[in-house]
């Protein structure tokens, strides 16, 4: 069967949010009313991009996502997407992503190399 | 009994035996166990003299140097900032110009009611979070001060004599514990307040629910709300409706406020800065005005980054800057910022190797008592201080 989902492009409410065990994971929290909206299952990835940036993060569904769209935790991977007008919150697009980013990866991007 | 410097509760019963830290929430073993900074430039291994002769020769010769961070560190090492900065005639700057510093300097020019943490749990009654998840940020806050504590007039501890209300825009962890035994307002800040004060008036708001709260805090005479980063930006910069707030409150009952979800020094830092320039933070030495690290980091040829990391949690472009610039990192751990930066000097943990005192987010000062020989921040700056 043909999946369409992985043409989706759709708008998200983003949160940034302190999350201790998770701050150094590329995860990103969905809540359960928006996964359903865009047919995403627990564990499929997402390309979530806010003007020139974006990262690729495994989705969790999470009951710590209600209310919003998106929780990004703080950390590395939130901080590609934030800007100080919009540090805690921010619209962005989704996609269904390919390969997870690794730290590694994303600072590559920015600086060129890794260290 | 050792001080965790993980966050601003600054715990101060942490014990450490045989290796194994007692007592501490995982941020603070988190903190507490970090990967150690070795000392480098341009990433390659040196010797600790090696990399402050480096460090001392680009603060030297910078002719636009900022300094950031320093919220981690103790006090006398802010202080010791603030004099380099002045020396220098450099901007320095702290995570509170885009974290909680505009309620600290709210406090600190008595624009809001507050109150210790020690009179929180000894007498709070309703207790809010406001756009803050203490479950993470502040993983014991709740456990020591808050919600749990069975203390003074509060000996029934949260079952009877504490009342959870929790206002965030998404289900929080510490929202759901409200759900269950308090209130939980989902929603925009600006019309929760509006409701809160139409409530006051006899009217209903979008959030008819405050109704309930008032009458709760009516019932007892000292309440409190733990401001946040949430709320912080959920105000967009404009704090008359949130001051108008607790003023229409403590008519009739007496509400005190605190900012909540801060790094452990940040608050020290604070202070010594509006005694030193009368701001908070952000201060260009140079002009004598306000100028963020942020703005500034695009202008400056020399960065020195203390007990700070901003690669990790600022936007990328500050990073990409950090790189193109001498930067140098004087901290305990091996950050994302010590990835990009030309010098880094390793210093000890404050509490752990490194005494002094810090400022506990409801402006009590702390002692520190190391138990073990290390590198101090004090100590560092003090070397660079040398240049000038």
């Amino acid at each position: 069967m043909l999946d369409f989902g992985k043409f989706l492009r759709v708008e998200a409410r983003v949160v940034v949010a302190r999350d201790v065990l998770n701050e150094e994971n590329a995860i990103a929290l969905v809540s359960k009313d928006f996964a359903d909206k865009i047919g995403l299952k627990d564990g499929q990835t997402l390309r979530i991009t806010r003007e020139k940036n974006s990262v690729v993060l495994k989705a969790v569904i999470s009951e710590f996502a209600e209310g919003v769209d998106v929780v990004i935790p703080v950390g590395f991977y939130a901080s590609q997407l934030a800007d100080f007008n919009a540090f805690k919150q921010f619209t962005a697009s989704i996609e269904f992503g390919g390969e997870v980013d690794s730290v590694d990866k994303l600072v590559n991007k920015v600086f060129g190399r890794v260290t | 009994m050792v001080v965790c410097t993980g966050c601003s509760c600054l715990c101060d019963d942490i014990a450490i035996k045989n290796g194994r830290i007692l007592h501490a929430c995982r941020k603070g073993i988190k903190h507490l166990r970090a990967e150690k900074a070795t000392p480098s430039i341009n990433s390659n291994p040196v010797s600790v003299e090696e990399a402050l002769k480096t460090a001392k020769d680009i603060v030297k010769n910078a002719n636009n140097l900022v300094i950031f961070g320093l919220d981690t560190v103790p006090c006398e090492a802010q202080k010791k900032a603030i004099e380099l900065a002045e020396a220098k005639k450099a901007v320095i700057d702290d995570c509170s110009s885009f974290c909680l510093g505009d309620f600290v300097e709210l406090i600190l020019k008595n624009g809001l009611p507050t109150a210790t943490l020690d009179e929180v749990r000894d007498n709070a009654y309703v207790i809010f979070y406001w756009g803050s998840n203490p479950h993470q940020s502040l993983p014991r806050h709740m456990s020591r001060f808050t919600y749990y504590p069975r203390s003074g007039k509060r000996q029934r501890g949260y079952e009877e004599d504490r009342y959870l209300v929790v206002v965030d825009v998404r289900m929080s962890e510490t929202a759901k514990l409200a759900k269950k035994g308090g209130k939980f307002i989902m929603g925009n800040d600006l019309d929760v307040i509006d409701s809160f004060l139409k409530a006051l008036e006899g009217k209903a708001g979008k959030h008819p629910e405050v109704a309930a709260i008032i009458r709760e805090m009516q019932k007892a005479d000292f309440n409190v709300i733990f401001g946040g980063l949430g709320l912080k930006y959920g105000l967009k910069g404009d704090y008359s409706k949130f001051i108008e707030l607790l003023e229409k409150l403590n008519e009739f009952t007496k509400v005190a406020f605190i900012p909540a979800g801060f790094h452990a020094n940040m608050r020290g830092f604070n202070e010594l800065m509006f005694e030193k320039t009368g701001s908070v933070n952000a201060y260009d030495f140079s002009s004598g005005e306000r100028l963020t690290f942020g703005e500034a980091v695009r202008q400056a040829d020399a960065a020195l980054v203390i007990g700070s990391d901003p690669v990790k949690s600022l936007p990328p472009y500050i990073a990409t800057r950090l790189a193109e610039i001498n930067t140098v990192v004087v901290d305990p751990s091996q950050s994302f910022t010590a990835r990009v930066a030309k010098v880094v000097i390793p210093t000890s943990i404050s509490g752990v190797g490194q005494g002094g005192t810090m400022v506990r987010s409801d402006g009590l000062t702390v002692e520190l008592d190391p138990f073990e020989e290390g590198v101090s921040d004090a100590d560092v700056i003090a070397f660079l201080l040398e240049v000038v």
